[in-house]
């Protein structure tokens, strides 16, 4: 599994003009091969939550394995959606 | 929570009971919709948009009574409906909307504890997509407007720091991230339009960032034994008046909150303008590093 871009988005300072989920969506839309995957540590369930309605709703192949938490953080990784 | 406490913040199951409720108004209230309403939000809940609907559309500043009526109206909001108010980005809009609608003399307004985050951590029922419910159209007046105990113009704070009384008779509290309050930042780099001319906090202000407030976890309000000894372990006591600013007031109204709603401290006000006004005045005082 390649990793093509990582992620850290901390809710206590995320804020304005620039979304967090804007962020996440711009680096996962890079991924590309079934080897490619992109890792996001993120600390709000909201974002989680969102970004799991926007792969449905936009019919989008790619899945989101939970890793559980790091620093407090909840570590993810957006992969393609091979099977 | 005390029974004072309760009538401001709300949990989740409360706003499960009163989803059909027609005496209570659930509202999102989101800097950004896309990622938020519009994307998913509490069954039966409407939205007001922070920056179309809240803000004046040409100045620096908030809608006036007239407009809000007519925002209420839209929303099936009357004057004696219980609002509770959520949103995007830590409730931080939510509750700057709570300061303006409590500055607009709304008597029944509240916040969802710890909002999108817990409802969403909780796993709770929502709907998707930006379809807005319609409600019948309320009656609504803005019976007094209260600028005066909500909010602080750029000229008191500058008088009150030309005038020695900064720490004597009012305290400053900055809730930015450490490093806005000591000028290593101006804004996150992500935020251009954020940026100020020039960086750190403003003479006298005690750094107290917002997020302390919170459990970093689930979003929701600490326990209000410990909000109250971290208050005051900061050095913000009630016996002054406290003035909360932050860069564009979001996270200044989260901390009011806290301190006039959930601990009462009985003089807080929002100085609503914030690094984005203080950092571009020409010869406002600036002090950089971690000291007041």
């Amino acid at each position: 599994m390649k990793i093509i871009e990582r992620l850290k988005i901390d809710k206590t300072e995320s804020c304005g003009s620039r979304s967090p989920l804007v962020m996440i969506l711009s680096a996962i839309k890079k991924i590309r091969e079934c080897d490619e995957g992109v890792e996001i540590l993120l600390n709000d369930y909201d974002w989680l939550l969102s970004l799991k309605y926007i792969l449905q709703m936009n019919d989008m192949k790619l899945r989101i394995e939970e890793n559980g938490k790091e620093d407090d953080f909840l570590k993810v990784k957006i992969l393609m959606d091979c099977n | 929570m005390s029974q004072v406490q309760e009538q401001v913040v709300v949990n989740n199951k409360w706003v499960l009971d009163h989803l059909k409720d027609p005496n209570v108004r659930i509202v999102e209230v989101d800097y950004d919709p896309n990622t938020a309403y519009n994307i998913w939000h509490i069954s039966g809940a409407v939205l007001i948009r922070w920056r179309e609907d809240l803000r004046h559309p040409v100045i620096r500043d908030f809608i006036g009574p007239n407009d809000f009526e007519r925002l209420m109206e839209s929303k099936g909001i009357s004057n004696n409906t219980t609002v509770v108010l959520y949103g995007d980005y830590n409730n931080w809009f939510a509750v700057y909307a709570f300061w303006l609608f409590k500055a607009y003399g709304h008597d029944d307004v509240r916040v969802l504890n710890g909002g999108r985050t817990k409802w969403a951590k909780d796993n709770l029922p929502t709907e998707q997509g930006p379809k807005e419910p319609q409600y019948a159209k309320g009656s609504y007046k803005v019976k007094k407007v209260d600028w005066g105990s909500h909010r602080a113009f750029f000229w008191e704070v500058l008088q009150k720091i030309t005038k020695g009384e900064v720490g004597k008779t009012t305290i400053l509290v900055d809730v930015r991230s450490p490093k806005e309050y000591t000028g290593e930042i101006r804004a996150p780099p992500e935020y251009a339009d954020e940026q100020t001319q020039v960086g750190g906090h403003i003479p006298g202000a005690i750094s107290f960032p917002w997020a302390q407030a919170v459990n970093p976890d689930t979003g929701e309000f600490k326990p209000i034994e410990e909000l109250k000894r971290l208050v005051e372990s900061a050095g913000i006591s009630q016996d002054k008046e406290i003035i909360t600013y932050c860069r564009i007031g979001e996270r200044a109204a989260h901390t009011w909150f806290v301190l006039k709603y959930l601990l009462g401290y009985p003089a807080v006000r929002v100085y609503d303008g914030s690094w984005a006004e203080w950092g571009n005045i020409v010869g406002a005082p600036v002090k950089k590093g971690s000291e007041p």
